[in-house]
């Protein structure tokens, strides 16, 4: 007796002190959470006397011959085999697996363009991204062009406050700032932060078609009429500037009272609010760029002697014609936002590229005029910004208070700017036999340049419509811009007030009522 | 072959008979119809509900003269509506799988069944099949609200996504059963198979939160495992093949450990 006694109690110390050592293992492992010598040391030593206590039970010998025992471990044994079969073909299954995106606009699913081009990728590109965590909609989305592609395609979250010399390396300058980098080149492709709206897959198709040009296009800025500077003094334009250098564009000055030539690298010219007309010779230079195949940014403001600053040669045969009058927004969304009337704001966008992905966001235009659009042979012109129905372009604006005048007002909603393209099949006197590439040519024309300055750039959608405009101008293949972004269907439920009150009946009253009486019935009935 | 067919539905039958003599399931139903009938209205119809919601935003779409981004009223409705029908379902299926085998060993049956020339993994499915046919009865009234209030829907609804998304909850449930049943056979108190069930299957349905604590390889392994993962994507309308093998092989292990510890309890002396 004394002797069994003392081996029970021996085996019970056995039991509690392999208990303690497995647990002092397991919790050492994971609050250092680095599996060291020392936790596995105690998950062994627990092991080994859990090991020893249940092979020195008194009647090991006859419980292992005991049916009961053999149908156990052919039981454990079976079950961890099938384990293991389970395992192995969720791993198989998780790796190689199909998706069927059965909502009706497949809105999970990565459009077309966007998957040639993670699918071409020549050299690997990788997404950082320098925030504290990743949004699930975000995730998603990068999880999706890395199963595209996964050996050139891949990202990863780095947070700043622990990994602060990365994220200096990279010259993130907030939380939240996404990086493409591609080989040695990196480039800030936006900012995430909780008032934007999360990556979107048309940016970052876009930046991933752009990232894999290696060639950095050069956009001039005619200078010598008054035109914004490219830097310096109130008025510049240097935070475009900037960003054009993000997106592999430089900016350089042009002045054609210098060098009465244009430089054979221009890939587009932009004339950005002059206040002086330009010389009859500069104009000619540009209308032959233009026909060349040149491609050309105008950014006319109001409120310039003459209206179309000189550069009525070149903007008729486009169809162009810059209105002089200013428009006014009576809209309440302007007030909201703290803007005067007399900066027009612009929530409707034509279908363009350029705008493509722009939905009902918000840009700005201090002081703008509406631009007359004529149609001509051989030009596609779509019109790119236009305001609300309470605008109108006043004439006076010494009036008071300011009001629509049939008269000498124009009624909105008005177009502020346009995009325009020379088809190329329709050159009417093209002399020579049909060229292989026949140059296309490209102008984008809109009636403010304030919206570019150092101050509004940063505003809403404001330095999108720039850069977009720039990206569609120098873009050869605008295949990519014509990403759109996935939208579900617009859709509502009406009931009428018998619906409604039929639908709230079953759920709340019939219903249930039905369950608990038959419960109530049933029980009573077998009492 | 045959043989195991009619067997399996021979215990179909028998389980679905019990459940519709019980006044416990019929009281079940009637506190599930009560909660899913409740959410169903204040998802939808109450003061803070979608329809609501929609038509403020339209209105101030109007006012502003700003259009309103789309707003797909169904999609939403039935995301947060499965999502919370999922989440009730977790309380509830515990409960209606209890009983499977706690019930017979209690009762002094199980022994009848585990020596009986019907194979055990025969009556789990067919016992199985019994369960989850009960919760698609207590599922039915509510595709009744909505194919009432998608009546209304304009433009008209498109079947695939409530397809795949009750398709998905129906799974969900069977997972859920399936291993609620195997700890059913475990033990003879009905109350504990309940709660173990439930701790099983919360443990299940976080895991995601504890894979991505862990990180690295392991993480994401167990990350897979989370049910809460891929009944999202489901009702969110993205079917992947992964999502319905990780689904099937919870029903299958279900089904084939309450095989086994049947087998085991066979030889076993109480």
């Amino acid at each position: 007796m004394k002797k069994s006694l003392s081996r029970k109690t021996l085996r019970q110390g056995l039991f509690l002190g392999s208990l303690i050592c497995i647990s002092a293992g397991l919790s050492a492992g994971f609050v250092v959470g680095d599996w060291g010598p020392l936790p596995v040391f105690l998950l062994a030593l627990g092991g080994a006397l859990l090991a020893i206590a249940l092979l020195t039970q008194q009647n090991t010998a006859e419980l292992l011959s005991r049916r009961s025992t053999q149908a156990g471990t052919n039981a454990i044994a079976t079950t961890l085999a099938v384990l293991a079969i389970l395992g192995t073909v969720n791993f198989v299954a998780a790796r190689y697996s199909a998706k069927f995106d059965v909502t009706e606009r497949q809105l999970f699913t990565l459009a077309p363009q966007t998957q040639e081009v993670v699918k071409t990728l020549a050299t690997p590109v990788k997404v950082w991204v320098f925030d504290r965590a990743l949004g699930t909609g975000d995730r998603e989305l990068l999880d999706r062009y890395r199963a595209l592609n996964p050996k050139a395609f891949d990202y990863e979250l780095v947070d700043p406050v622990e990994n602060l010399t990365q994220a200096q390396a990279f010259g993130a300058k907030e939380l939240g700032a996404v990086f493409i980098e591609k080989g040695e080149r990196r480039t800030l492709l936006t900012t995430l932060g909780p008032t934007a709206a999360g990556l979107s897959e048309v940016e970052l198709t876009k930046a991933l078609a752009q990232a894999s040009s290696d060639r950095t296009e050069v956009v001039y800025f005619l200078q010598g009429h008054g035109e914004r500077p490219l830097e310096g003094e109130q008025g510049a334009m240097a935070t475009a500037i900037a960003a054009l250098g993000d997106r592999g564009f430089e900016g350089k000055p042009l002045s054609l009272t210098d060098n009465a030539q244009i430089p054979d690298d221009a890939t587009i010219i932009a004339i950005i609010g002059p206040q002086r007309p330009l010389l009859p010779g500069e104009v000619t230079l540009l209308r032959e760029y233009s026909d060349r195949g040149g491609n050309l940014m105008i950014l006319l403001d109001p409120q310039v002697e003459p209206v179309d600053a000189g550069l009525g040669a070149l903007l008729t045969p486009w169809g162009i014609q810059p209105d002089g009058r200013i428009a006014i927004d009576a809209s309440p969304v302007g007030q909201l936002v703290g803007l005067k009337p007399d900066t027009p704001v612009v929530t409707q966008y034509g279908e363009h590229p350029i705008v493509a992905d722009f939905r009902q966001g918000i840009s700005y235009y201090p002081v703008a005029q509406p631009i007359t659009l004529t149609d001509r042979p051989g030009i596609t012109a779509t019109r790119l910004l236009e305001t609300g129905d309470q605008s109108w372009a006043e004439s006076d604006l010494t009036a008071s208070p300011l009001r629509f005048e049939a008269d000498r007002d124009l009624q909105g909603p008005l177009t502020l700017g346009v995009a325009l393209e020379r088809s190329p099949a329709a050159e009417p006197n093209a002399v020579n036999p049909a060229p292989s590439a026949p140059p296309q040519g490209r102008l984008v024309a809109i009636g403010n340049s304030t919206f570019v300055a150092d101050g509004w750039f940063d505003q809403q959608l404001n330095g999108d419509v720039f850069l977009n405009a720039i990206g569609w101008l120098g873009d050869r293949d605008d295949s990519t811009l014509s990403v759109r972004p996935r939208e579900p269907e617009n859709r509502r439920i009406t009931l009428t007030a018998l619906q409604g009150n039929l639908l709230a009946l079953l759920a709340l009253a019939v219903f249930p009522l039905l369950g608990f009486g038959s419960a109530g019935v049933i029980w009573w009935r077998s009492r | 072959m045959a043989i195991i067919l009619a067997n399996i539905t021979a215990i179909y039958r028998r389980e679905l008979q019990s459940y519709f003599r019980s006044p416990l399931a019929y009281a079940i139903a009637g506190a599930f119809w009560l909660l899913a009938g409740f959410f169903f209205c204040a998802i939808l119809l109450g003061s803070e509900g979608l329809i609501q919601q929609a038509a403020m935003r339209d209105a101030q779409g109007q006012q502003m003269g700003m259009p309103v981004p789309p707003f797909d009223l169904v999609g939403e409705f039935l995301r947060i509506f499965l999502g919370t029908m999922g989440s009730l379902s977790l309380f509830i299926l515990p409960i209606l799988s209890m009983g499977l085998y706690a019930e017979e060993r209690k009762r002094g049956t199980l022994e009848l069944l585990a020596t009986s020339p019907v194979t055990n993994w025969a009556v789990a499915v067919g016992k199985l099949l019994a369960v989850l046919t009960f919760y698609v009865t207590l599922i039915a009234p509510l595709l009744l609200y909505e194919a009432i209030a998608f009546s209304g829907a304009s433009p008209a609804v498109a079947p695939g996504l409530p397809i795949a998304a009750h398709f998905g909850l129906i799974l969900l449930a069977a997972s859920v059963l399936s291993l609620g049943m195997f700890v059913s056979s475990l033990t003879a108190s009905t109350i504990l198979a309940a709660v173990m069930t439930f701790a099983l299957v919360l443990f299940l349905w976080i895991m995601d939160l504890v894979a991505s604590a862990i990180g690295g390889p392991v993480g994401a392994a167990l990350g897979h495992l989370s049910l809460l993962q891929h009944y999202d994507s489901l009702v969110k309308g993205v079917v992947e093949t992964k999502s319905l093998v990780l689904f099937g092989s919870y029903i299958f292990a279900g089904i084939f450990l309450t095989a086994q510890s049947i087998e085991t309890f066979r030889f076993q002396r109480s």
